[in-house]
């Protein structure tokens, strides 16, 4: 019985449990664009809780980035990302899918001490939102030390969440999330020499748009003559 | 019960001219939402147990659009409840009928000096995002809510506390000077020295005096926090070392939190090393409080022979195995140093104590009476719910601002300090029923008519008791400037008025 009440379990968080608390509106990039709070998670559930149907909610549902912030932030744990998503399936708009790639990942290079020790604090190091917050327990104190080892500047916020750029989402390819407005946000007041970006889709982007170089962090990877080489290096 | 102290929703305003409004209004180009999929996003605030609905919305825009709105407003006897956060918990920000002005749509910082340390900012904007934007440049503001998704121009209307209100004062203490638009649609600045009549109106006017657009606030070098605990089993004890420590100055950080009268924390942090080893050598030896590990101590020999108390054992456990992690996350740690301790307190605040329905009354006293206000509310907590927090801090009062601290929630009576107190239920899955929540409201809040202070949950469903706890005279004297302000007193009605 002790153990019960000790280790007592809820029932996994619906659109419904939401209160309006407006955390998720902290790292939101859409309610960030639109200072709207139909444009917010909150204003999804909050639609919800009144009645409004995916139909209601397109033009919001459509602008979401999928960045899974507001899934880490929510104190009451709502998937909000999974509620946009299924309701995004029943108007058959495109769904955001989250997938890390499989094998040497982006964050797995970023673990390598032969990486690390080409950062410093003149690089901008954009990590690929959506695949942090999927693995935000795991991988924020990793980036959180790189950080603080290498004095290279990230694109996390006061919460520690990722700001995304928004580039190769849906929202973005449909015109709905203003990927340039994003990116001037998150470079705002920053003075760097360098930018190094998980995601070859962030890459070709960026690089339209600033004057200093930018590489993918594979670059940064020694070159690979033997697969068991890069792999020891990471584990 | 007595009948007088029931506390009610207020009236839903019937709509007369309603549609006329909406097309006066879009004809200038101001958008009117109505769909109850919109409207309904608003139904309530962070309190939960005020549900009311607007005829429709508007998302603030700009001062002009706002001036629009009001002028318009007024011709029609429209009511407008202005919204930033949401975080009220008497359904202040709840619309029972009329337009609900979403403010958050303006919430874009203007212009940072780093040289006079000032920001200009748009008032919707919360406390988080000002934070972000200044962080960029090393900079913070000076004090704002734990609570980071208020609204610096909600804030600014009410007061603002925080765990450095005893070094700066509370957050309406550092705007300096505001772009307001008055309920009958005229846009101004206000300032000590520019129409200072608005200003003290403004400040601290629970939104009865103008809808704040644009705000002025000092600001100040960005640090991180060497903070320390320490342990009491004596309410008294603890709030007499907090006056003590407000008074020597030799703290940045100073507050109380408690697990009912149990477990009470006195938070002590410092804004540098050479602040902290200061305290060390001078200070901390005066403190009767205890270490973790003395108190834990002390407190499992205490339950050791009284069974009967083992479930609120049992809690303080788990209360602490959940919370102090939260508290003291690593990815904000640098060793002993918080970094962003207003992202870590907003989240676990609202993690560990929010929930579906909050009541939070407070109390506001003067130093002489305030052991004898939580003492007392303590009482009333322990009547009402076996689990429950104290929150208190002291706010550094700035004498040149008396005149914005009448009719507020600084008590008129205090001098150099004011102390408040509030008590927080935490259900922990048990429900009460709204009576017996509006019950527990109205035992605080009469403590504090009887030792006259004042309180920070101020208007809305406990606007009754402003009578009582200020007297008619002072009320009156702001009813009738209220009255020459907005003739038709249709800006935030039922919150104060």
């Amino acid at each position: 019985m002790l153990a019960l009440w000790w280790g007592r379990t809820k029932e996994p968080a619906t659109a419904s449990d939401c209160h309006g608390c407006s955390l998720c509106l902290l790292p939101c990039p859409m309610w960030q664009q639109h200072r709207d709070v139909m444009f917010s998670p909150q204003g999804i559930c909050k639609s919800m809780q009144a009645g409004a149907k995916a139909e209601d909610m397109q033009a919001v549902l459509a602008s979401c980035v999928a960045c899974g912030a507001c899934d880490v932030i929510c104190p009451e744990g709502i998937d909000i990302t999974d509620i946009i998503m299924r309701e995004r399936k029943q108007l058959g708009l495109a769904e955001d899918v989250c997938t890390e790639a499989q094998g040497l990942t982006p964050f797995m290079m970023s673990c390598d001490p032969r990486v690390q020790a080409q950062l410093n604090e003149h690089d901008m190091y954009i990590i690929d939102a959506a695949v942090f917050h999927q693995h935000y327990e795991q991988r924020v104190a990793h980036y959180t030390s790189l950080r603080e080892q290498t004095g290279c500047q990230l694109n996390l916020d006061l919460n520690r969440l990722a700001i995304p750029t928004g580039i190769g989402s849906h929202s973005a390819e449909g015109g709905l999330f203003d990927v340039k407005m994003q990116w001037d946000g998150l470079m705002q007041g920053r003075d760097v020499a360098r930018m190094i970006v998980e995601r070859y889709e962030d890459k070709e982007q960026i690089a339209a748009w600033t004057s200093v170089p930018v590489v993918h962090i594979s670059d940064l990877m020694p070159v690979k003559t033997h697969e068991n080489e890069v792999d020891d290096a990471t584990s | 019960m007595h009948d007088s102290q029931q506390q009610t929703h207020p009236s839903r305003w019937r709509g007369t001219q309603w549609r006329d409004f909406v097309q006066d209004v879009a004809q200038q180009g101001i958008t009117v939402r109505e769909k109850k999929t919109e409207t309904g996003v608003y139904i309530t605030d962070a309190g939960g147990l005020a549900h009311g609905l607007p005829h429709g919305v508007v998302v603030a825009e700009s001062a002009q659009q706002i001036a629009q709105l009001m002028q318009a407003a007024q011709r029609f006897e429209v009511p407008v409840t202005t919204r930033g956060g949401g975080l009220t918990t008497e359904g202040e920000s709840v619309a029972f009928g009329g337009v609900l002005l979403d403010m958050t749509g303006m919430s874009r910082v203007l212009q940072v000096d780093k040289d006079a340390y000032t920001v200009r900012t748009q008032a919707g904007i919360f406390w988080h995002h000002l934070a972000e934007v200044l962080r960029r440049d090393g900079l913070d503001y000076l004090s704002a809510p734990l609570n980071l998704t208020s609204s610096v121009g909600g804030t600014l209307g009410v007061g603002g506390i925080d765990v450095n209100s005893s070094k700066y004062g509370c957050s309406a203490d550092q705007a300096l000077s505001l772009q307001v638009v008055t309920p009958t649609g005229e846009v101004l600045e206000c300032s000590d020295t520019e129409n200072p009549e608005w200003f003290e109106r403004v400040i601290l006017g629970y939104g009865q005096f103008g809808i704040i657009t644009e705000a002025t606030l000092r600001i100040r070098p960005y640090t991180p926090l060497r903070m320390h605990y320490f342990y009491y089993s004596s309410l008294k004890v603890c709030v007499e070392d907090l006056f003590q420590l407000d008074q020597s100055e030799t703290c940045d950080y100073t507050g109380i939190l408690t697990m009912m009268d149990t477990a009470i924390t006195l938070l002590v942090a410092f804004d540098s090393e050479a602040r902290e080893a200061a305290f060390m050598a001078n200070m901390k030896a005066r403190l009767r409080g205890y270490g973790e590990s003395m108190f834990a101590l002390r407190l499992a020999a205490s339950f050791a022979w009284r069974p009967w108390k083992w479930r609120e054992a049992l809690f303080l456990v788990q209360r602490k195995r959940e919370l102090f992690p939260d508290l003291q996350p690593k990815h904000h740690m640098h060793g002993e140093v918080m970094y962003d301790r207003t992202a870590v307190f907003s989240k676990a605040v609202w993690k560990h104590w929010g929930d579906r329905q909050m009541v939070i009354p407070d109390l506001a006293s003067r130093v002489e009476t305030f052991v004898e206000a939580v003492e007392r509310g303590n009482a009333v907590c322990r009547k009402y719910f076996p689990y429950y927090t104290l929150y208190c801090v002291g706010i550094r009062l700035r004498d040149e601002h008396q005149a914005h601290y009448e009719l507020s929630s600084i008590p008129s009576n205090a001098k150099g300090f004011a102390y408040g107190c509030e008590f927080e239920p935490m259900y922990h899955g048990q429900t009460y029923s709204q009576d017996a929540l509006q019950s527990f409201k109205n035992e605080i809040y009469d403590i504090g008519v009887d030792l006259e202070t004042s309180y920070y949950r101020f208007g809305g469903m406990m606007k009754g008791y402003i009578r009582r706890a200020l007297g008619d005279e002072v009320v009156e004297k702001h009813l009738k400037l209220k009255q020459e302000a907005d003739p038709a007193m249709i800006l935030n009605r039922d919150v104060i008025f």
